[in-house]
Protein backbone atom coordinates (compact mmCIF):
# COMPACT_ATOMS: atom_id res chain seq x y z
CA UNK A 1 0.00 0.00 0.00
CA UNK A 2 1.58 3.25 -1.03
CA UNK A 3 0.54 6.53 0.51
CA UNK A 4 0.26 8.52 -2.68
CA UNK A 5 -1.34 7.69 -5.94
CA UNK A 6 -2.15 9.89 -8.85
CA UNK A 7 -5.59 9.21 -10.10
CA UNK A 8 -6.57 11.49 -12.87
CA UNK A 9 -10.30 11.31 -12.90
CA UNK A 10 -12.17 12.78 -15.82
CA UNK A 11 -13.74 15.44 -13.61
CA UNK A 12 -10.95 17.94 -13.11
CA UNK A 13 -11.41 21.32 -11.51
CA UNK A 14 -12.22 23.60 -14.44
CA UNK A 15 -9.21 25.47 -15.65
CA UNK A 16 -6.73 23.64 -13.48
CA UNK A 17 -5.18 20.24 -13.64
CA UNK A 18 -4.68 20.24 -9.89
CA UNK A 19 -6.09 17.51 -7.66
CA UNK A 20 -8.63 18.32 -4.94
CA UNK A 21 -6.11 17.79 -2.16
CA UNK A 22 -2.35 17.39 -2.24
CA UNK A 23 -0.16 16.98 0.85
CA UNK A 24 3.57 16.66 0.38
CA UNK A 25 5.75 15.54 3.27
CA UNK A 26 3.48 17.29 5.76
CA UNK A 27 4.23 17.34 9.48
CA UNK A 28 1.65 19.02 11.69
CA UNK A 29 0.44 18.93 15.29
CA UNK A 30 -0.32 20.91 18.40
CA UNK A 31 1.92 22.51 21.02
CA UNK A 32 5.14 21.07 19.67
CA UNK A 33 3.78 17.52 19.55
CA UNK A 34 3.40 16.24 16.00
CA UNK A 35 0.15 14.40 15.27
CA UNK A 36 0.84 13.63 11.62
CA UNK A 37 4.43 13.19 10.49
CA UNK A 38 5.84 13.23 6.94
CA UNK A 39 2.48 12.65 5.36
CA UNK A 40 1.80 12.48 1.64
CA UNK A 41 -1.65 12.35 0.13
CA UNK A 42 -3.21 13.10 -3.21
CA UNK A 43 -6.95 12.98 -3.74
CA UNK A 44 -8.56 13.56 -7.14
CA UNK A 45 -11.94 15.02 -8.05
CA UNK A 46 -15.25 13.19 -8.22
CA UNK A 47 -14.64 11.00 -5.18
CA UNK A 48 -16.12 10.29 -1.79
CA UNK A 49 -13.20 9.70 0.55
CA UNK A 50 -13.47 8.42 4.10
CA UNK A 51 -10.87 9.34 6.71
CA UNK A 52 -10.58 6.39 9.10
CA UNK A 53 -8.60 5.91 12.27
CA UNK A 54 -8.76 5.69 16.05
CA UNK A 55 -9.40 8.72 18.28
CA UNK A 56 -6.45 11.06 18.45
CA UNK A 57 -4.81 9.45 15.45
CA UNK A 58 -5.08 12.63 13.40
CA UNK A 59 -8.40 12.53 11.54
CA UNK A 60 -9.46 16.00 12.67
CA UNK A 61 -5.88 17.20 12.37
CA UNK A 62 -5.82 16.11 8.73
CA UNK A 63 -9.10 17.91 8.05
CA UNK A 64 -8.00 21.09 9.83
CA UNK A 65 -4.72 21.07 7.94
CA UNK A 66 -6.53 20.89 4.61
CA UNK A 67 -8.97 23.52 5.87
CA UNK A 68 -6.06 25.81 6.64
CA UNK A 69 -6.91 26.46 10.30
CA UNK A 70 -3.91 24.38 11.31
CA UNK A 71 -0.65 25.33 9.60
CA UNK A 72 1.68 22.55 8.51
CA UNK A 73 5.05 22.80 10.24
CA UNK A 74 6.75 21.24 7.27
CA UNK A 75 5.76 20.30 3.77
CA UNK A 76 3.10 21.76 1.51
CA UNK A 77 -0.69 21.52 1.54
CA UNK A 78 -2.68 22.40 -1.56
CA UNK A 79 -6.42 22.55 -2.19
CA UNK A 80 -7.42 22.60 -5.86
CA UNK A 81 -3.86 23.66 -6.64
CA UNK A 82 -3.83 26.59 -4.20
CA UNK A 83 -1.86 26.77 -0.97
CA UNK A 84 -4.05 25.85 2.01
CA UNK A 85 -5.58 28.83 3.83
CA UNK A 86 -5.18 31.06 0.78
CA UNK A 87 -8.36 32.81 -0.27
CA UNK A 88 -8.69 30.60 -3.37
CA UNK A 89 -8.21 27.43 -1.32
CA UNK A 90 -10.77 28.52 1.27
CA UNK A 91 -13.33 29.32 -1.40
CA UNK A 92 -12.90 25.84 -2.85
CA UNK A 93 -14.04 24.31 0.46
CA UNK A 94 -17.33 23.68 2.19
CA UNK A 95 -16.84 22.71 5.83
CA UNK A 96 -18.98 20.75 8.28
CA UNK A 97 -17.42 20.91 11.76
CA UNK A 98 -18.31 18.51 14.56
CA UNK A 99 -21.78 19.33 15.76
CA UNK A 100 -20.69 19.69 19.39
CA UNK A 101 -18.43 22.68 18.79
CA UNK A 102 -21.24 25.23 18.68
CA UNK A 103 -23.80 26.44 21.18
CA UNK A 104 -27.15 25.27 19.80
CA UNK A 105 -29.01 27.62 22.15
CA UNK A 106 -27.67 30.60 20.22
CA UNK A 107 -30.66 32.75 19.18
CA UNK A 108 -30.49 32.22 15.43
CA UNK A 109 -32.77 30.45 12.99
CA UNK A 110 -31.93 27.59 10.66
CA UNK A 111 -31.81 30.00 7.71
CA UNK A 112 -29.47 32.32 9.67
CA UNK A 113 -27.02 29.47 10.22
CA UNK A 114 -27.04 28.48 6.56
CA UNK A 115 -26.54 32.14 5.60
CA UNK A 116 -23.33 32.07 7.67
CA UNK A 117 -21.95 29.94 4.85
CA UNK A 118 -22.17 33.03 2.63
CA UNK A 119 -20.28 35.29 5.06
CA UNK A 120 -16.76 34.57 3.77
CA UNK A 121 -17.75 35.09 0.16
CA UNK A 122 -19.65 38.28 0.83
CA UNK A 123 -16.65 39.98 2.38
CA UNK A 124 -16.55 42.93 4.74
CA UNK A 125 -19.31 45.53 4.92
CA UNK A 126 -21.55 43.65 2.50
CA UNK A 127 -24.99 42.41 3.36
CA UNK A 128 -26.60 39.26 1.98
CA UNK A 129 -28.66 39.87 -1.15
CA UNK A 130 -31.33 38.07 -3.16
CA UNK A 131 -28.76 35.75 -4.70
CA UNK A 132 -27.50 34.67 -1.28
CA UNK A 133 -31.05 34.05 -0.08
CA UNK A 134 -31.69 31.95 -3.17
CA UNK A 135 -28.56 29.89 -2.48
CA UNK A 136 -29.59 29.41 1.15
CA UNK A 137 -33.09 28.31 0.14
CA UNK A 138 -31.60 25.89 -2.39
CA UNK A 139 -29.22 24.40 0.17
CA UNK A 140 -32.04 23.97 2.70
CA UNK A 141 -34.13 22.29 0.05
CA UNK A 142 -31.30 19.88 -0.78
CA UNK A 143 -31.04 18.70 2.82
CA UNK A 144 -34.81 18.53 3.24
CA UNK A 145 -34.96 21.29 5.86
CA UNK A 146 -36.92 23.97 3.96
CA UNK A 147 -39.86 23.61 6.32
CA UNK A 148 -37.56 24.44 9.23
CA UNK A 149 -36.04 27.63 7.79
CA UNK A 150 -37.54 29.90 10.46
CA UNK A 151 -37.05 27.48 13.35
CA UNK A 152 -34.77 28.42 16.20
CA UNK A 153 -31.86 25.99 16.17
CA UNK A 154 -32.31 24.75 19.75
CA UNK A 155 -35.52 23.07 18.61
CA UNK A 156 -33.70 20.73 16.23
CA UNK A 157 -32.82 17.10 16.75
CA UNK A 158 -29.21 15.99 16.35
CA UNK A 159 -29.87 14.76 12.84
CA UNK A 160 -31.55 18.01 11.87
CA UNK A 161 -28.61 19.98 13.27
CA UNK A 162 -26.29 17.95 11.08
CA UNK A 163 -28.43 18.67 8.02
CA UNK A 164 -28.31 22.38 8.77
CA UNK A 165 -24.51 22.26 8.98
CA UNK A 166 -24.43 20.37 5.71
CA UNK A 167 -26.68 22.98 4.10
CA UNK A 168 -24.34 25.69 5.36
CA UNK A 169 -21.38 23.88 3.79
CA UNK A 170 -23.28 23.63 0.49
CA UNK A 171 -24.10 27.34 0.67
CA UNK A 172 -20.36 28.04 0.88
CA UNK A 173 -20.23 26.96 -2.73
CA UNK A 174 -16.93 25.07 -2.64
CA UNK A 175 -16.30 21.89 -4.65
CA UNK A 176 -14.39 20.14 -1.88
CA UNK A 177 -16.58 19.18 1.06
CA UNK A 178 -14.79 18.51 4.36
CA UNK A 179 -16.86 16.82 7.05
CA UNK A 180 -15.72 16.02 10.59
CA UNK A 181 -17.70 13.07 11.95
CA UNK A 182 -20.98 13.96 10.20
CA UNK A 183 -22.56 10.63 11.07
CA UNK A 184 -22.15 10.80 14.84
CA UNK A 185 -25.48 10.58 16.62
CA UNK A 186 -27.72 11.09 13.61
CA UNK A 187 -30.85 9.11 12.84
CA UNK A 188 -31.12 6.67 9.95
CA UNK A 189 -33.20 9.09 7.92
CA UNK A 190 -30.59 11.83 8.17
CA UNK A 191 -27.84 9.34 7.40
CA UNK A 192 -29.58 8.51 4.13
CA UNK A 193 -30.04 12.21 3.31
CA UNK A 194 -26.37 12.89 3.98
CA UNK A 195 -25.39 9.96 1.78
CA UNK A 196 -27.56 11.25 -1.07
CA UNK A 197 -26.08 14.74 -0.83
CA UNK A 198 -22.52 13.46 -0.78
CA UNK A 199 -23.21 11.37 -3.85
CA UNK A 200 -24.75 14.46 -5.46
CA UNK A 201 -21.58 16.46 -4.81
CA UNK A 202 -19.54 13.64 -6.31
CA UNK A 203 -21.72 13.34 -9.40
CA UNK A 204 -21.17 17.04 -10.06
CA UNK A 205 -17.43 16.43 -10.04
CA UNK A 206 -16.79 17.58 -6.50
CA UNK A 207 -14.91 15.64 -3.86
CA UNK A 208 -15.98 14.76 -0.35
CA UNK A 209 -13.53 14.13 2.48
CA UNK A 210 -15.26 12.76 5.55
CA UNK A 211 -13.82 11.70 8.90
CA UNK A 212 -15.87 8.88 10.37
CA UNK A 213 -15.88 6.08 12.91
CA UNK A 214 -18.42 4.08 10.99
CA UNK A 215 -16.41 1.52 9.04
CA UNK A 216 -19.48 -0.11 7.58
CA UNK A 217 -20.90 3.10 6.12
CA UNK A 218 -17.44 4.16 4.99
CA UNK A 219 -17.08 0.90 3.10
CA UNK A 220 -20.50 1.34 1.53
CA UNK A 221 -20.27 5.02 0.57
CA UNK A 222 -16.65 5.75 -0.13
CA UNK A 223 -14.60 5.35 -3.27
CA UNK A 224 -11.40 5.72 -1.27
CA UNK A 225 -10.41 5.41 2.34
CA UNK A 226 -7.55 7.26 3.99
CA UNK A 227 -6.33 5.16 6.92
CA UNK A 228 -4.80 7.44 9.55
CA UNK A 229 -2.65 6.55 12.53
CA UNK A 230 -0.23 9.44 13.15
CA UNK A 231 0.59 9.13 9.48
CA UNK A 232 -1.33 7.91 6.51
CA UNK A 233 -0.90 4.17 6.78
CA UNK A 234 -3.09 3.31 3.84
CA UNK A 235 -5.00 4.82 0.95
CA UNK A 236 -7.11 2.97 -1.56
CA UNK A 237 -10.49 1.53 -2.31
CA UNK A 238 -12.37 0.18 0.72
CA UNK A 239 -11.51 -3.32 -0.41
CA UNK A 240 -7.84 -2.49 -0.30
CA UNK A 241 -7.84 -0.23 2.73
CA UNK A 242 -9.87 -2.54 4.95
CA UNK A 243 -7.56 -5.52 4.60
CA UNK A 244 -6.58 -6.96 8.00
CA UNK A 245 -2.95 -5.88 7.73
CA UNK A 246 -3.93 -2.27 7.01
CA UNK A 247 -6.49 -2.30 9.80
CA UNK A 248 -3.83 -3.57 12.16
CA UNK A 249 -1.57 -0.68 11.14
CA UNK A 250 -4.47 1.72 11.64
CA UNK A 251 -5.81 0.52 14.94
CA UNK A 252 -2.61 -0.96 16.37
CA UNK A 253 -3.26 -3.05 19.46
CA UNK A 254 -7.03 -2.76 19.22
CA UNK A 255 -7.18 -6.19 17.63
CA UNK A 256 -10.82 -6.61 18.54
CA UNK A 257 -11.77 -4.52 15.55
CA UNK A 258 -9.77 -6.51 13.06
CA UNK A 259 -11.39 -9.93 13.27
CA UNK A 260 -14.83 -8.34 13.58
CA UNK A 261 -14.37 -6.42 10.39
CA UNK A 262 -12.51 -9.17 8.60
CA UNK A 263 -15.17 -11.80 9.28
CA UNK A 264 -18.16 -9.57 8.79
CA UNK A 265 -19.55 -8.10 5.64
CA UNK A 266 -16.54 -5.85 5.29
CA UNK A 267 -14.21 -8.57 4.08
CA UNK A 268 -12.50 -7.78 0.83
CA UNK A 269 -14.36 -10.42 -1.13
CA UNK A 270 -17.83 -9.20 -0.24
CA UNK A 271 -17.13 -5.50 -0.23
CA UNK A 272 -15.89 -4.99 -3.76
CA UNK A 273 -19.09 -5.56 -5.73
CA UNK A 274 -21.17 -3.87 -3.07
CA UNK A 275 -19.14 -0.67 -3.08
CA UNK A 276 -19.10 -0.16 -6.79
CA UNK A 277 -22.75 -0.91 -7.13
CA UNK A 278 -23.80 1.44 -4.35
CA UNK A 279 -23.88 5.05 -5.54
CA UNK A 280 -27.33 5.03 -7.04
CA UNK A 281 -26.34 3.39 -10.31
CA UNK A 282 -24.12 6.29 -11.35
CA UNK A 283 -20.73 5.17 -12.57
CA UNK A 284 -18.29 7.09 -10.38
CA UNK A 285 -16.29 9.33 -12.69
CA UNK A 286 -12.91 7.89 -13.42
CA UNK A 287 -12.91 5.51 -10.53
CA UNK A 288 -14.24 2.28 -11.90
CA UNK A 289 -11.23 1.08 -13.81
CA UNK A 290 -7.83 1.95 -12.54
CA UNK A 291 -6.96 2.15 -8.88
CA UNK A 292 -3.50 2.11 -7.40
CA UNK B 1 -52.50 62.46 36.83
CA UNK B 2 -50.44 61.75 39.90
CA UNK B 3 -48.40 59.31 37.93
CA UNK B 4 -47.88 61.89 35.21
CA UNK B 5 -46.56 64.33 37.78
CA UNK B 6 -44.44 61.59 39.26
CA UNK B 7 -42.83 61.25 35.85
CA UNK B 8 -42.49 64.91 34.94
CA UNK B 9 -41.83 66.68 38.24
CA UNK B 10 -38.18 65.71 38.44
CA UNK B 11 -37.61 67.00 34.93
CA UNK B 12 -37.95 70.64 35.94
CA UNK B 13 -34.34 70.38 37.11
CA UNK B 14 -31.64 70.53 34.42
CA UNK B 15 -29.46 68.03 36.31
CA UNK B 16 -32.34 65.55 36.20
CA UNK B 17 -32.86 66.14 32.49
CA UNK B 18 -29.19 65.40 31.86
CA UNK B 19 -29.32 62.38 34.12
CA UNK B 20 -32.36 61.07 32.25
CA UNK B 21 -30.69 61.40 28.84
CA UNK B 22 -27.57 59.78 30.28
CA UNK B 23 -29.33 56.69 31.64
CA UNK B 24 -31.23 56.24 28.37
CA UNK B 25 -28.02 56.41 26.32
CA UNK B 26 -26.26 54.10 28.76
CA UNK B 27 -29.15 51.63 28.81
CA UNK B 28 -29.25 51.39 25.02
CA UNK B 29 -25.48 51.07 24.56
CA UNK B 30 -25.05 48.55 27.37
CA UNK B 31 -28.08 46.60 26.16
CA UNK B 32 -26.68 46.28 22.63
CA UNK B 33 -23.14 45.28 23.50
CA UNK B 34 -24.39 43.27 26.48
CA UNK B 35 -26.21 40.95 24.09
CA UNK B 36 -22.84 39.71 22.89
CA UNK B 37 -21.49 39.65 26.46
CA UNK B 38 -24.33 37.31 27.43
CA UNK B 39 -24.32 35.12 24.33
CA UNK B 40 -20.59 34.57 24.55
CA UNK B 41 -20.46 34.09 28.30
CA UNK B 42 -18.26 37.15 28.83
CA UNK B 43 -19.83 38.40 32.08
CA UNK B 44 -16.60 37.82 33.99
CA UNK B 45 -14.57 39.65 31.36
CA UNK B 46 -17.01 42.55 31.51
CA UNK B 47 -16.68 42.75 35.27
CA UNK B 48 -12.89 42.56 35.01
CA UNK B 49 -12.75 45.34 32.43
CA UNK B 50 -14.89 47.57 34.63
CA UNK B 51 -12.57 47.07 37.57
CA UNK B 52 -9.41 47.43 35.52
CA UNK B 53 -10.55 50.84 34.30
CA UNK B 54 -10.51 52.16 37.85
CA UNK B 55 -6.78 53.14 38.04
CA UNK B 56 -7.19 55.04 34.76
CA UNK B 57 -9.97 57.08 36.27
CA UNK B 58 -7.91 57.77 39.39
CA UNK B 59 -4.84 58.83 37.42
CA UNK B 60 -6.95 61.16 35.30
CA UNK B 61 -8.37 62.62 38.50
CA UNK B 62 -4.90 63.13 40.00
CA UNK B 63 -3.55 64.75 36.84
CA UNK B 64 -6.70 66.82 36.30
CA UNK B 65 -6.90 65.15 32.91
CA UNK B 66 -10.00 63.92 31.14
CA UNK B 67 -11.72 61.27 33.21
CA UNK B 68 -12.93 59.74 29.99
CA UNK B 69 -9.47 59.56 28.43
CA UNK B 70 -7.93 57.87 31.47
CA UNK B 71 -10.63 55.24 31.53
CA UNK B 72 -10.35 54.70 27.80
CA UNK B 73 -6.58 54.15 27.92
CA UNK B 74 -6.83 51.62 30.75
CA UNK B 75 -9.84 49.90 29.19
CA UNK B 76 -7.93 49.55 25.93
CA UNK B 77 -4.77 48.29 27.63
CA UNK B 78 -6.74 45.74 29.64
CA UNK B 79 -8.69 44.55 26.60
CA UNK B 80 -5.41 44.10 24.71
CA UNK B 81 -3.80 42.28 27.64
CA UNK B 82 -6.73 39.88 28.02
CA UNK B 83 -6.68 39.28 24.27
CA UNK B 84 -2.94 38.62 24.31
CA UNK B 85 -2.96 36.41 27.42
CA UNK B 86 -5.83 34.38 26.01
CA UNK B 87 -3.48 33.25 23.23
CA UNK B 88 -1.16 31.66 25.76
CA UNK B 89 -2.15 28.06 26.37
CA UNK B 90 -0.35 27.86 29.72
CA UNK B 91 -2.47 30.56 31.35
CA UNK B 92 -6.17 29.91 31.07
CA UNK B 93 -8.27 32.88 30.10
CA UNK B 94 -10.23 33.17 33.33
CA UNK B 95 -7.00 32.96 35.34
CA UNK B 96 -5.48 35.75 33.27
CA UNK B 97 -8.57 37.87 33.78
CA UNK B 98 -8.64 37.20 37.52
CA UNK B 99 -5.00 38.18 37.96
CA UNK B 100 -5.29 41.25 35.79
CA UNK B 101 -8.45 42.83 37.14
CA UNK B 102 -7.66 42.40 40.82
CA UNK B 103 -4.17 43.80 40.28
CA UNK B 104 -5.42 46.80 38.35
CA UNK B 105 -8.13 47.52 40.88
CA UNK B 106 -5.58 47.36 43.70
CA UNK B 107 -3.43 49.85 41.80
CA UNK B 108 -6.40 52.21 41.63
CA UNK B 109 -7.03 51.90 45.37
CA UNK B 110 -3.37 52.55 46.23
CA UNK B 111 -3.30 55.58 43.95
CA UNK B 112 -6.46 57.14 45.30
CA UNK B 113 -5.38 56.62 48.91
CA UNK B 114 -2.77 59.31 48.17
CA UNK B 115 -5.53 61.86 47.85
CA UNK B 116 -6.63 63.81 50.94
CA UNK B 117 -10.22 63.06 51.89
CA UNK B 118 -10.51 60.57 49.11
CA UNK B 119 -13.56 58.67 50.33
CA UNK B 120 -16.07 60.94 48.62
CA UNK B 121 -14.29 60.66 45.29
CA UNK B 122 -13.87 56.95 45.76
CA UNK B 123 -17.58 56.57 46.31
CA UNK B 124 -18.46 58.47 43.16
CA UNK B 125 -16.02 56.38 41.10
CA UNK B 126 -17.24 53.12 42.53
CA UNK B 127 -20.95 53.78 42.65
CA UNK B 128 -21.50 56.43 40.02
CA UNK B 129 -22.88 59.93 40.25
CA UNK B 130 -25.51 60.25 37.59
CA UNK B 131 -26.85 63.53 39.01
CA UNK B 132 -23.49 65.13 38.35
CA UNK B 133 -23.47 64.37 34.62
CA UNK B 134 -22.21 67.26 32.49
CA UNK B 135 -23.11 68.15 28.92
CA UNK B 136 -19.65 66.89 27.88
CA UNK B 137 -20.38 63.54 29.51
CA UNK B 138 -23.61 63.36 27.54
CA UNK B 139 -21.81 64.12 24.31
CA UNK B 140 -19.30 61.36 25.03
CA UNK B 141 -22.11 58.91 25.78
CA UNK B 142 -23.89 59.85 22.57
CA UNK B 143 -20.76 59.46 20.45
CA UNK B 144 -19.83 56.12 22.00
CA UNK B 145 -23.41 54.87 21.76
CA UNK B 146 -23.56 55.78 18.07
CA UNK B 147 -20.15 54.17 17.46
CA UNK B 148 -21.20 50.93 19.13
CA UNK B 149 -24.46 50.84 17.18
CA UNK B 150 -22.78 51.51 13.82
CA UNK B 151 -20.00 48.96 14.35
CA UNK B 152 -22.45 46.30 15.53
CA UNK B 153 -24.51 46.84 12.37
CA UNK B 154 -21.54 46.96 9.98
CA UNK B 155 -19.85 43.86 11.39
CA UNK B 156 -23.01 42.00 12.33
CA UNK B 157 -22.44 38.94 10.17
CA UNK B 158 -18.80 38.56 11.18
CA UNK B 159 -19.57 39.01 14.89
CA UNK B 160 -22.40 36.50 14.70
CA UNK B 161 -20.24 33.93 12.92
CA UNK B 162 -17.32 34.29 15.30
CA UNK B 163 -19.66 34.16 18.30
CA UNK B 164 -21.62 31.16 17.09
CA UNK B 165 -18.95 29.04 15.44
CA UNK B 166 -15.32 29.89 16.04
CA UNK B 167 -14.10 26.93 13.94
CA UNK B 168 -16.04 28.03 10.90
CA UNK B 169 -14.96 31.64 11.38
CA UNK B 170 -11.31 30.55 11.38
CA UNK B 171 -11.86 28.31 8.39
CA UNK B 172 -13.42 31.26 6.55
CA UNK B 173 -10.24 33.23 7.03
CA UNK B 174 -11.87 35.80 9.31
CA UNK B 175 -9.39 37.55 11.62
CA UNK B 176 -10.96 35.94 14.69
CA UNK B 177 -8.45 37.36 17.14
CA UNK B 178 -8.97 40.88 15.83
CA UNK B 179 -12.75 40.58 15.94
CA UNK B 180 -12.63 39.37 19.53
CA UNK B 181 -10.30 42.20 20.46
CA UNK B 182 -12.58 44.69 18.74
CA UNK B 183 -15.50 43.37 20.76
CA UNK B 184 -13.48 43.70 23.98
CA UNK B 185 -12.63 47.30 23.10
CA UNK B 186 -16.28 48.08 22.42
CA UNK B 187 -17.19 46.59 25.79
CA UNK B 188 -14.46 48.70 27.38
CA UNK B 189 -15.69 51.99 25.91
CA UNK B 190 -19.26 51.10 26.81
CA UNK B 191 -18.18 50.58 30.40
CA UNK B 192 -16.36 53.91 30.36
CA UNK B 193 -19.46 55.85 29.36
CA UNK B 194 -21.54 53.95 31.92
CA UNK B 195 -19.30 54.76 34.88
CA UNK B 196 -20.98 58.11 35.51
CA UNK B 197 -24.38 56.53 35.85
CA UNK B 198 -23.76 53.31 37.79
CA UNK B 199 -20.07 53.23 38.71
CA UNK B 200 -17.34 50.60 38.50
CA UNK B 201 -18.91 47.97 40.66
CA UNK B 202 -22.39 47.81 39.20
CA UNK B 203 -21.73 48.41 35.51
CA UNK B 204 -21.52 44.68 34.84
CA UNK B 205 -25.20 44.47 35.77
CA UNK B 206 -26.10 46.85 32.93
CA UNK B 207 -24.03 44.75 30.53
CA UNK B 208 -25.47 41.41 31.55
CA UNK B 209 -28.93 41.73 33.09
CA UNK B 210 -30.95 43.49 30.34
CA UNK B 211 -29.54 41.10 27.73
CA UNK B 212 -30.16 38.08 29.96
CA UNK B 213 -33.77 39.20 30.40
CA UNK B 214 -34.13 39.83 26.65
CA UNK B 215 -32.88 36.32 25.88
CA UNK B 216 -35.86 34.96 27.86
CA UNK B 217 -38.32 36.83 25.64
CA UNK B 218 -37.03 35.91 22.21
CA UNK B 219 -35.10 33.38 20.14
CA UNK B 220 -34.10 35.95 17.51
CA UNK B 221 -30.80 37.77 17.78
CA UNK B 222 -32.04 41.02 16.24
CA UNK B 223 -35.07 41.08 18.52
CA UNK B 224 -32.84 40.28 21.47
CA UNK B 225 -30.59 43.24 20.64
CA UNK B 226 -33.60 45.56 20.47
CA UNK B 227 -35.27 44.26 23.62
CA UNK B 228 -32.02 44.35 25.55
CA UNK B 229 -31.51 48.01 24.62
CA UNK B 230 -35.13 48.76 25.52
CA UNK B 231 -34.93 47.00 28.90
CA UNK B 232 -31.66 48.76 29.70
CA UNK B 233 -33.08 52.20 28.88
CA UNK B 234 -36.40 51.61 30.68
CA UNK B 235 -34.65 50.30 33.79
CA UNK B 236 -32.44 53.39 33.70
CA UNK B 237 -35.41 55.76 33.57
CA UNK B 238 -37.44 53.86 36.17
CA UNK B 239 -34.50 53.51 38.54
CA UNK B 240 -33.63 57.19 38.21
CA UNK B 241 -37.19 58.34 38.96
CA UNK B 242 -37.63 55.97 41.89
CA UNK B 243 -34.31 57.08 43.34
CA UNK B 244 -35.36 60.74 42.99
CA UNK B 245 -38.69 60.28 44.72
CA UNK B 246 -37.51 57.87 47.41
CA UNK B 247 -34.17 59.57 47.89
CA UNK B 248 -32.14 56.46 47.14
CA UNK B 249 -28.76 55.96 45.46
CA UNK B 250 -29.43 56.28 41.73
CA UNK B 251 -26.93 53.70 40.46
CA UNK B 252 -28.10 51.02 42.86
CA UNK B 253 -31.77 51.72 42.16
CA UNK B 254 -31.23 51.49 38.40
CA UNK B 255 -29.47 48.14 38.75
CA UNK B 256 -32.15 46.87 41.13
CA UNK B 257 -34.86 47.85 38.62
CA UNK B 258 -33.29 45.82 35.86
CA UNK B 259 -32.61 42.94 38.25
CA UNK B 260 -36.26 42.84 39.30
CA UNK B 261 -37.26 42.89 35.64
CA UNK B 262 -34.98 39.93 35.01
CA UNK B 263 -36.70 38.07 37.86
CA UNK B 264 -40.13 38.91 36.48
CA UNK B 265 -39.04 37.77 33.00
CA UNK B 266 -37.78 34.51 34.45
CA UNK B 267 -41.32 33.92 35.71
CA UNK B 268 -43.58 35.22 32.97
CA UNK B 269 -41.61 35.16 29.71
CA UNK B 270 -43.34 33.10 27.01
CA UNK B 271 -41.67 29.77 26.16
CA UNK B 272 -38.61 30.21 28.40
CA UNK B 273 -40.35 31.47 31.58
CA UNK B 274 -41.00 29.11 34.49
CA UNK B 275 -44.72 29.83 34.43
CA UNK B 276 -45.16 28.95 30.77
CA UNK B 277 -43.09 25.79 31.19
CA UNK B 278 -45.25 24.83 34.12
CA UNK B 279 -48.47 25.48 32.19
CA UNK B 280 -47.27 23.74 29.04
CA UNK B 281 -45.85 20.35 29.98
CA UNK B 282 -46.55 18.73 26.60
CA UNK B 283 -43.52 20.29 24.90
CA UNK B 284 -42.74 17.24 22.85
CA UNK B 285 -45.39 17.95 20.24
CA UNK B 286 -43.51 21.13 19.27
CA UNK B 287 -40.92 18.96 17.58
CA UNK B 288 -43.21 17.35 15.07
CA UNK B 289 -42.10 18.55 11.69
CA UNK B 290 -41.69 16.94 8.31
CA UNK B 291 -39.58 14.27 9.97
CA UNK B 292 -42.30 13.45 12.45
CA UNK B 293 -41.35 10.76 14.91
CA UNK B 294 -37.88 10.31 13.47
CA UNK B 295 -36.93 13.74 14.70
CA UNK B 296 -37.00 12.40 18.21
CA UNK B 297 -35.54 9.01 17.59
CA UNK B 298 -31.85 9.77 17.55
CA UNK B 299 -31.58 10.54 21.23
CA UNK B 300 -30.11 14.01 20.73
CA UNK B 301 -33.26 16.05 20.71
CA UNK B 302 -33.02 19.43 22.34
CA UNK B 303 -36.50 19.88 23.66
CA UNK B 304 -37.39 23.27 25.00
Amino acid sequence: MQATISENSSAQAPGTGAPAVRLRDVTVGYDGTPVLAHTDLEVGWGLIVGVIGPNGAGKSTLIKTILGTLRAWEGSVEVAGYAASSREAREAIGYVPQREVVNWDFPVTVADVVMMGRTPRLGWLRFPGANDRRIVAGALDKVGMSAFADRQISQLSGGQQQRVFLARALAQGGRLLLLDEPLNGVDANTQETIGEILRGVKSEGGTVLMATHDLELAAAWCDRLVMVNHAIVGYGTPAEALRPEVLRLTYGGQVLLVPEVGNGNLGASTVVPDVHGHPGGQPPPGTTSKVL
Amino acid sequence: MDFFNWLTDPLQFPFMQRALVEVILMGITCGLIGTYVVLRGMAFIGDALAHAIFPGVVIAFLLHASFFLGALVFGGVTALSIGALARNRRVSEDTAIGVLFAGMFALGIVLISQVQGYTADLASFLFGNVLGVSVEDLTASLVIGALVLILLVLFHKELVLVSFDNDMAEASGLPVWLLNLGLLLLIAVTIVVSLRAVGNILVVAMLVTPAAAARLWTDRLRVMLGLSALFGALAGVLGLLVSYHANLAAGGTIVLSVTVWFGVSLLIAPRHGYLSRFLRPATKSKLAGPEGVLAQSDGHSHVH
